[in-house]
């Protein structure tokens, strides 16, 4: 097949796996998870430097922004003067201009505040950011957002961290069909399956951080879903049978006895 | 206010008499939400003595974001308060 790499607003990505950097146990774990994973975009939250341990890590000394496509997000941000704060401040600490905005509307559920998201997405997009907005499965935000002027839409497929997977398949294939937007499936894939049924649905990338953190293994779950991202793309792009109630016979009646 | 001293080329000795804008004068102010104290003058001179190097943060002073190459004009205060954040890990998570 041709060859398949993802493209958003002139960026060009080979893998169509992103991951974050939450949940590991240091940061060496981090790393080698995210070189397992083979992916291209990795996600970072933005928090205070601790200026009494100058002996405390960094990162960015462990994921090369030259490798990686580093996309600082939102984290913990409940209000849109909050979302607007940290995603300036993480223009002026990195080398660009994208954002993953987050803007949280439920603690227990980390469902995201539409309405915050949409208002915080006009503004940055305004201001020249390349906004991903963390948004929920409704197809009409999903058209909201993009006529904000967001570069991708990301529908959670779950609670943030609860391994559930696609919950809403449905809603996720009309977004898929109504949007022009790139559609990175964001939150709530358990395992590897998960994540190829997101891309089998016709997703252009799916963000995954706690199905590979919180995995007993890591390292090899990261594995696991780079080869299931890989796997489900290849069946989407290759047209699958469709679904019957009843048997097609595989072998010809012809020649039988 | 204070005395200094300075050999001069000759092998003289000048006495200079040093201003307080010359001396360390120790500010009071909140950095990261806590109370801090620093002689430093400007935010680049309190980078320096935090040993923390421009690239790969980012600085807010009094919630004004300050580009990078203001810091060595920028002048900080009694009573400023500045935050000093980077990037750490978190993907989309619970924190």
């Amino acid at each position: 097949m041709q060859e398949d790499k993802l493209i958003i607003r002139g960026m060009e990505f080979t893998s169509r796996l992103w991951v974050g950097t939450g949940k590991y146990k240091d940061f060496e774990e981090t790393a080698r998870a995210i070189e397992a994973s083979g992916a291209d975009v990795v996600t970072v939250a933005v928090r205070r430097v601790n200026v009494f341990d100058r002996k405390s890590e960094n990162l960015l000394d462990f994921i090369d922004p030259g490798k990686y496509k580093i996309l600082p997000n939102t984290a913990g941000c409940y209000t849109v003067a909050d979302a607007l704060r940290y995603a300036r401040l993480s223009r002026e600490a990195g080398v660009s201009d994208l954002i993953k905005l987050e803007v949280i509307g439920d603690e227990r559920t980390l469902f995201p505040d539409v309405i915050g998201l949409l208002e915080a997405t006009e503004i940055l997009a305004r201001e020249g950011f390349i906004v991903f907005p963390y948004t929920n499965d409704d197809p009409i935000m999903a058209r909201r957002l993009a006529d904000a002027g967001a570069a991708a839409v990301m529908p959670l497929a779950a609670p943030i961290g609860s391994g559930l997977g696609i919950r809403n398949p449905y809603n996720l294939k009309i977004i898929l069909e109504q949007t022009s937007l790139p559609v990175v499936v964001d939150a709530g894939v358990g395992t590897a399956s998960d994540a190829a049924r997101a891309m089998e649905l016709g997703a252009d990338a799916t963000l995954i951080n706690t199905a590979i953190a919180g995995a007993k293994d890591p390292i090899a779950m990261a594995s696991a879903m780079k080869h299931a991202v890989i796997a489900g793309r290849l069946a989407y792009r290759a047209g699958r049978i469709p679904m019957k109630l009843y048997a097609t016979a595989s072998s010809p009646i012809e020649g039988m006895l | 206010m204070g005395i200094g001293r300075i050999p001069t080329y000759d092998g003289d000795t000048v006495f200079l008499l040093m201003t307080d804008t010359m001396i360390d004068e120790t500010k009071r102010l909140t950095l990261n939400g806590e109370p801090f104290e620093t002689g430093a003058a400007t935010l680049a001179e309190l980078l320096r003595r935090l040993g923390i190097a421009p690239s790969g943060v980012a600085v807010e002073l009094n919630l004004q974001i300050i580009k990078k190459d203001a810091y060595e004009g920028t002048r900080i205060g009694n009573g400023d308060s500045i935050e000093i954040v980077r990037f750490v890990g978190g993907g989309a998570h619970k924190d």
